[in-house]
Order: structure tokens, then C-alpha cells, then sequence
């Protein structure tokens, strides 16, 4: 039904996350009735992004490549306010958005975009170990806080680098998990309910 | 062709199971392989259990014990995941790296062995008492060689057993106080008249392997633990590789 080049721009528009090809239709038939320097525009950004966008040297997270010379430096490595002796690592980019969003944490990250799996046989070689021993010692970080999922793959991935990073001095701590705030005890699993029964605090 | 009365329905299974791997599918499906208590090692698609939400509703998680409810549709091979939840939460060895390592690879030799929609009881039995064993307060031996142990029961489990009372190739009994030569790839001790093994296994440790694969938990010296481990993953390789040319 459609000519050649729209029916490709819907397919590629369809492997984008939470995109079905009902919503790449509307997509591609918007940006075929759309502004040309609208469109002309967002082609260019999609198109410099390979090349303008790669992990930070330091932490893997994203970061604008300024030249070519120049290893990628995120913005939050590049900030001089943020508290360079406390390191947080999580798995995945979306983790430390999160924990950017909260608010609570200064200091800065480590991205390992992968996790320990047990299971699927993923094994401490290849995790970034040598990274992130590097970064700690550089930086003179005193406290890493292992950020990973409250998962198998999560927890085995935190017991390893505290099992690595300790030998460097370091304060090694793992986030509390437990009852999520306004969520119903009844509904709790096994495993939350009782981390966040151990977990405890008095209060004053 | 079905008269609309004997049509097949479609099943729904209760059940215990482990995790034994987690395939994205798609943006947020799962192909699952679990072995069930009473259905054997499935395959099941868990529907958007990927997506990012705050509370999860399906829990998956491998080393736990899960409880499970799929569905299976006459002439489909995949089943469905409907429903999952915690049944027997391991703290104790989710804290153990060394525990952890061993639990998973005992999960992948279950996944390698295990036929497919084949109730296997005594499979189910050993892994669920391996993982138990992992949890215990304290443990009767060190992960490695509970792993060697679960190794060789599996084995025997299975039908790959290592003949360890006599040549695997001729039947010639091997005396108890004897030391015998050993071959983990054709199955276990071979007489010198067969051509002898590459191994010489002392009666002691003879006779522990037979006691770890009888159950004894802790019957394997430690230190045996890793030429054990090694004469298991050759048996699988020499094993699996036959089925598969088979199949």
C-alpha cells in the first residue's frame, strides 16, 4: 500500500522500544506531512549520533564526543562539584537515571552494563573489573556503593566487587532493599520482606 | 478432523519449578526453560515480563524455588506463563559467591541433561537437595565438592553413570582394595586389558566417588573436587555430543 521508502522508514521505526507498527505508521505518515527543515533536522541528529555519542572513558555512561582526540568525558564526570570519593556502580544506564533522578546521591558512577549471571554462565572475567579498580584508585575514591538489582545476577555481581575491591581499602556498601514506599506489605515478596526486616532501623 | 466436542482443551499446570534460563524475546517477553516437579524441563513464554514496572508481578528468579502456572495449548510446543511466585527463598546462598557459582552450574548441567516434557523425579530430587545443601547453616562440604557430587549423581540419573565396581568395557570386576585405571571419557574404570585409562584412581577415592554419588554429602575430599568436576563436564561432553549427532 505504501511506496517502498515509507513501508522501510515504518519498519525501522517499528524496532524502536514500546513502538508497534500502528504507532511507526502514524510516525512515518507525520514526518512525511511535517516541516522539511523540521524533518531535514531530526534526520541530522539521528544521523550524527554514532559518531557524536559514545561511553564516557570513566564510567561508561553517555557522553558527547568534543573531538576526536579528546576521550568522551560525561557531564557528570566533568563536574568538579560533584564528591569524587564516593563511587556508585550499577548495572545499567537506566539504574543510575534513576538514582540521579532521586536526588540523593552527589557523588559519582560507575556503569558496568553487564551483571554476573550464575546461570548463563557469565562469568568475573567478563566484568570490568580492571576499570573500575583503576577508576577507584585514581580517584582516590573511599566509598564504593554497589548499586546493582535486588536479583540473583544482581546480588552475585555485588558480592564480587566487594570481594575485589576491599583488598584496595576501600568502603565497600550495598543499597538497603525492602518494603517500596506506598506499596502494601500483604503484597511483598519473601525475599524484600525479609531484607527490609533485617535491614531495621531504630528509631530515635 | 475434530469434532468440536473431543477437541482437545487447553491445560493448566500447577507446579514447583526452577529457572533454568531466561531468553528476552521480543521487547519485553521471555523464552523460559524450567524444570518442573512434575512436568520435567519445559519451555514456556513469560508475556512482558521484560517491561519495566514497580512492582513485579511475575517473579523470576533462578536458584529459588518457584511456584508456577502455565498453560499449555493442544499441538503447542511453547507453553505460557501465566503466574509466578517465590517458594522457597535461599538467603543464605544468594550471600555465597562460591555458593552461587556452583548453584548455577549445577542449574546448567540440569538444563544440559534433563529431556525435554519428560517428568524426571529424581532429577528434580537432587538439585532441589543440592540447593537445599548450599542454603544449609552449615554446609556438610564446600560448594565445589557438592557440585562434584551433584555432578555424578546427575550423571547416574540420567544413565551416564561411571562404572566404578568393574571395566566399563568388559564387565571384569575390579577388586575393592585395588587401584584401578580410570577413563571419564568412555565411562569409568577401564582394565588393563582393555587398554587401561589415562587415571589411576586410588581404592579411597574409589570408593568416595561411589559414596557422592549414593548421596553421602561431603564423602569427596575437597581436594578431589576439581579432577572430579573435570571427569563429569568430559562425560557431558562425550554424551551430549553422541545425542546430538543422534538427533
Amino acid at each position: 500500500m505504501f511506496p517502498p521508502s515509507l513501508r522501510s522508514l515504518i519498519e525501522g521505526l517499528a524496532r524502536l522500544p514500546g513502538v508497534g507498527e500502528k504507532t511507526a505508521t502514524r510516525f512515518a505518515l507525520f514526518l512525511v506531512t511535517a516541516e522539511e527543515d523540521y524533518v531535514r533536522l531530526l534526520g541530522e541528529q539521528i544521523q550524527g549520533l554514532s559518531s557524536s555519542i559514545r561511553p564516557c572513558h570513566r564510567c561508561g555512561f553517555l557522553a558527547q564526543v568534543r573531538s576526536p582526540d579528546e576521550p568522551p568525558l560525561c557531564s557528570i564526570c566533568a563536574d568538579n562539584h560533584r564528591d569524587r570519593s564516593q563511587l556508585c556502580v550499577v548495572g545499567r544506564m537506566q539504574d543510575l537515571l534513576a538514582i540521579e533522578r532521586s536526588g540523593a546521591f552527589r557523588g559519582r558512577y560507575f556503569v558496568l552494563s553487564k551483571l554476573l549471571s550464575p546461570l548463563d554462565g557469565v562469568g568475573p572475567a567478563d566484568l570490568p573489573l580492571e576499570a573500575l579498580a583503576r577508576r577507584v584508585h585514581e580517584d582516590g575514591v573511599r566509598e564504593v556503593i554497589l548499586a546493582t538489582p535486588p536479583t540473583v545476577d544482581g546480588e552475585a555481581t555485588a558480592l564480587l566487587l566487594a570481594r575485589e575491591l576491599r583488598p584496595q581499602g576501600v568502603r565497600v556498601s550495598r543499597i538497603a532493599s525492602g518494603v517500596p514506599h506506598g506499596g502494601d506489605i500483604e503484597y511483598a515478596d519473601q525475599i524484600t520482606l525479609g531484607r527490609a526486616l533485617e535491614g531495621r532501623q531504630l528509631i530515635e | 478432523m475434530n469434532h468440536p466436542r473431543t477437541r482437545r482443551l487447553k491445560v493448566s499446570h500447577r507446579t514447583e519449578a526452577l529457572l533454568l534460563r531466561q531468553v528476552p524475546y521480543g521487547e519485553a517477553d521471555a523464552i523460559l526453560t524450567l524444570l518442573c516437579r512434575d512436568l520435567g524441563k519445559v519451555s514456556a513464554v513469560a508475556r512482558g515480563v521484560l517491561r519495566p514496572r514497580p512492582r513485579a508481578t511475575v517473579l523470576l528468579e533462578p536458584i529459588h524455588r518457584l511456584w508456577v502456572h502455565l498453560d499449555e495449548s493442544p499441538g503447542v510446543e511453547m507453553m505460557v506463563l501465566r503466574e509466578s511466585r517465590l517458594e522457597g527463598v535461599r538467603h543464605r546462598l544468594v550471600r555465597r559467591l562460591d555458593a552461587l557459582d556452583a548453584a548455577g552450574q549445577g542449574l546448567r548441567w540440569v538444563r544440559a541433561l534433563a529431556p525435554p516434557r519428560a517428568p524426571e523425579p529424581t532429577i528434580w530430587l537432587e538439585i532441589e537437595a543440592f540447593l537445599e545443601g548450599l542454603d544449609g547453616e552449615t554446609p556438610a562440604a564446600s560448594p565445589r565438592s557438592s557440585l562434584a557430587a551433584l555432578g555424578l549423581r546427575l550423571l547416574r540419573a540420567v544413565g551416564y553413570g561411571f562404572e566404578l565396581e568393574g571395566c566399563v568395557r568388559c564387565g571384569k570386576p575390579c577388586p575393592q582394595e585395588a587401584s584401578a585405571r580410570f577413563d571419564a571419557k568412555q565411562g569409568g574404570l577401564v582394565c588393563q586389558a582393555c587398554g587401561g585409562g589415562p587415571l589411576v584412581l586410588r581404592p579411597e577415592l574409589r570408593h568416595a566417588l561411589v559414596r557422592a554419588e549414593q548421596g553421602e554429602d561431603g564423602a569427596l575430599p575437597a581436594v578431589e573436587a576439581e579432577a572430579v568436576l573435570d571427569w563429569v563436564d568430559l562425560a557431558l561432553v562425550v554424551h551430549l555430543s553422541v545425542g546430538e549427532q543422534r538427533a
